[in-house]
């Protein structure tokens, strides 16, 4: 079934405030890969705080790695539009959040300075802020997807009982060095990578867009794009330069490995 | 107790600093220091007659030994004596070894003026042992994330040095949000002092679509600058809380003529022997400093004529008939990449971009960081005329080709060399048509290549 006609509505939230480690770069995957495959991604941003997002045709909304403090900003903004934020969630939007953003959409953050950061609780998880930055590569595993990418850990995470992470260290330290990395909820996808990640993983970029292709397509015969090999040969050459990279290198202490 | 543990600190410093002067030159910048340090924790403490009204510290993200570096070259233009740390060694050690050198047998200070470039990660040890009575800020930027994590981690720690610190005059960069949003902290502006360039023909505009500035350091609204006279420094305002840079702070460069090489501040005409837009900055903040201590514009001149910078941020070398011209940046510092693609866009004839970005290897663990690349604007550069690229390195030269084929270069102009051997890399560039090559590499890698050169 050919993909010509369709279209993707991304959702930029707040681009010059969650600024940080080249995360601008999702989104031009997202255009890229959606392009590749006939699909026209079409971008809204949200600038300011502001500005009244609109939440109600987002397939795709997208909160890039911030500095921790702006964080109860981004919280109290995403709070005041709550209602139709969340409605978009029920509905099957998808939301997808990088590095320390997460403690905008988790419980609570506690800074090294004693204050704290009162997160939406949309995701189960307590964070607490790093009295040293941890920077480091970071692979790990969703289902049979190998994801590659880097990290600047600025906030342990905990994930309560009962909230799934989005997938299992294979090298590196994750949410707390424990094994787990990022988390998910429903439509709501979490994670520590950055690379920018969707940049290097076009799989992982190809999975998020398939799911909103899916509730476009509302209950209609639909077929998931395919991952075509031929069209990601960098991204693919790059992640084995990268395993064998992080295979070879000195390990910190705290790393967490798997095979 | 305190008297002979100074004392025993000084000798043992002195004593090492002349045993690393007889060996290499190159070396002993910080050791000296450490050794006097380490006999006396509150060595800088204990040396007499430093006046925090003649100590000035230059720190931030990028362009401080550039700027440490003209000031002093004014001030001893202008006839003072002048103890600094111009070997670049910005922490509590290089800090000590430098003032080893302007103390006399006795512990007294025997220079005009202490003039440090300070590394913002360690200023809060430095200045609460030597505390400034003149403190720079060039601005607060993206700059080795594995250590700093993001600018605000930085900036936290200035903003402490600033409120802790009593009596301190402040020199702000007017069109670094950062840096200037800094002045807010001391009540009474007449201790602030803001620096700035006017928009000129080198300046630009805010990427179309993809255009990300950052939050504002008041509020976290996002801010707008209308336009930028370096990566992440220009016009700015905050629409939310009204923070804005000043259309006319305290000393501001105009009149920029690259060509001509001049520009004017306070109404006088200067020669820009360095016709880059950072350096304008660099001269800016020189200007409003050596004004507060009375050095009037005809010093001023001279010392513009005569200064002579170390390290320039372009440097070229010979290859098989061909000039490679490297661009120095640093690593994980988008703003320097930045400045480094709209030097290499300027030059709008046919070139060869050779980009050799390798993995950060500062400390255990080595990561494979690129991230940053994504915080560029490679468009100018890639409408300006790209005959080809090259990208190098075993681990990642694959993430750089990925980041030209987003900034539009068509992969068959795109050249992969999955190495870190030079002897390959340098026959690559050899056999590309063009004669006009740029290169940007760690410095490490430079080296090795130009050696290889050779």
């Amino acid at each position: 079934m050919s993909e010509a006609g369709k279209e993707l509505n991304i959702l930029w939230l707040w681009p010059d405030i969650l600024n940080q480690h080249g995360d601008r770069g999702n989104v031009m995957a997202l255009v890229r890969i959606c392009g590749l495959y006939g699909i026209e991604a079409k971008i809204k941003r949200v600038d300011r705080l502001t500005d009244e997002p609109v939440f109600e045709d987002a397939d795709i909304m997208i909160l890039g790695a911030g500095e921790l403090a702006v964080m109860p900003r981004i919280a109290g903004a995403l709070e005041k539009h709550s209602m139709m934020f969340t409605a978009r969630l029920h509905q099957g939007g998808i939301l997808f959040a990088t590095g320390a953003t997460g403690a905008a959409l988790g419980v609570h953050t506690l800074r090294t300075d004693g204050s704290h950061i009162y997160g939406l609780g949309l995701l189960d998880m307590e964070c607490r802020e790093r009295e040293a930055v941890l920077g480091d590569d970071l692979i790990f595993r969703i289902g049979d997807m190998n994801i590659y990418g880097s990290q600047i850990h600025m906030i342990d995470v905990s994930l309560a009982a009962g909230q799934p992470p989005l997938g299992k260290t294979v090298y590196g330290y994750g949410n707390d060095g424990g094994g787990n990395e990022g988390a998910v909820q429903n439509s709501i996808v979490f994670t520590n990578a950055l690379g920018p990640v969707l940049v290097k993983n076009p799989w992982l970029a190809l999975e998020l867009i398939n799911k909103a292709l899916v509730h476009k397509a509302k209950g209609q015969a639909f077929e998931a794009l395919r991952f075509r090999p031929e069209l990601f040969r960098l991204e693919l050459a790059s992640a084995e330069a990268i395993r064998v990279f992080n295979e070879r290198k000195e390990k910190p202490p705290w790393v967490h490995t798997s095979q | 107790m305190n008297g002979l543990k100074f004392a025993a600190a000084l000798v043992a410093g002195k004593l090492c600093a002349a045993f690393c002067r007889a060996v290499s030159r190159e070396r002993g910048t910080n050791l000296p220091g450490a050794v006097a340090l380490r006999l006396d924790p509150l060595f800088l403490q204990h040396i007499k007659k430093i006046e925090p009204t003649k100590t000035i510290f230059v720190t931030g993200t990028n362009g401080k030994s550039t700027a440490n570096n003209m000031i002093v070259h004014a001030f001893q233009a202008a006839g003072h004596t002048v103890c600094s740390n111009l070997e670049g060694a910005n922490m509590k050690p290089g800090v000590a070894t430098a003032l080893l050198k302007s103390t006399t047998a006795f512990g007294r200070f025997n220079k005009d003026i202490l003039a440090l470039e300070v590394d913002e990660r360690s200023l809060a040890h430095i200045a609460k042992d030597l505390p400034p009575g003149h403190f720079c800020v060039t601005n607060i930027q993206k700059d080795q994330v594995q250590r700093n994590g993001d600018p605000d981690y930085i900036y936290q720690k200035i903003k402490a040095v600033i409120s802790e610190t009593d009596g301190l005059k402040l020199y702000v960069n007017n069109e670094e949000p950062r840096s200037k949003s800094l002045g807010t902290i001391i009540a009474g502006s007449s201790r602030v002092l803001s620096y700035g360039v006017v928009q000129n023909v080198r300046s630009s505009s805010v990427e179309k679509d993809w255009g990300v500035t950052m939050p504002c350091p008041l509020c976290h609204d996002a801010l707008s600058f209308s336009h930028y006279n370096l990566a992440g420094v220009g016009a700015f305002s905050c629409k939310f809380c009204g923070f804005a840079s000043d259309s006319a702070p305290g000393l501001q460069i105009t009149a920029v003529d690259y060509e001509g090489g001049t520009f004017v501040a306070d109404a006088e005409t200067y020669r820009l022997a360095y016709p880059a837009a950072f350096f304008l900055y660099n001269y800016a903040l020189c200007i409003c400093v050596c004004n507060e201590f009375g050095i009037g514009a005809n010093a001023l001149k001279h010392a513009f004529e005569t200064f002579t910078n170390i390290g320039g941020r372009m440097e070229v070398f010979a290859y098989n008939g061909k000039s490679i011209r490297y661009m120095r940046i640093k690593q994980e510092n988008p703003e320097t990449l930045q400045n480094a693609l709209d030097t290499m866009a300027e030059d709008r004839s046919e070139k060869v971009f050779v980009l050799g970005p390798a993995v950060v290897d500062d400390i255990v663990p080595h990561y494979s960081n690129t991230f940053y690349t994504f915080d560029c604007n490679f468009g100018p550069l890639v409408e300006s005329g790209l005959e080809r690229c090259i990208c190098f390195g075993s681990t990642i030269s694959h993430d750089a080709a990925n980041r030209l084929r987003y900034a539009g270069v068509p992969d068959e102009r795109i050249d992969i060399l999955d190495t870190d051997d030079d002897g390959e890399i340098l026959a690559a560039i050899a056999a590309c048509g063009s004669d006009n090559i740029y290169l940007i590499t760690w410095l490490k890698k430079y080296n090795q290549l130009k050696e290889h050169a050779r």
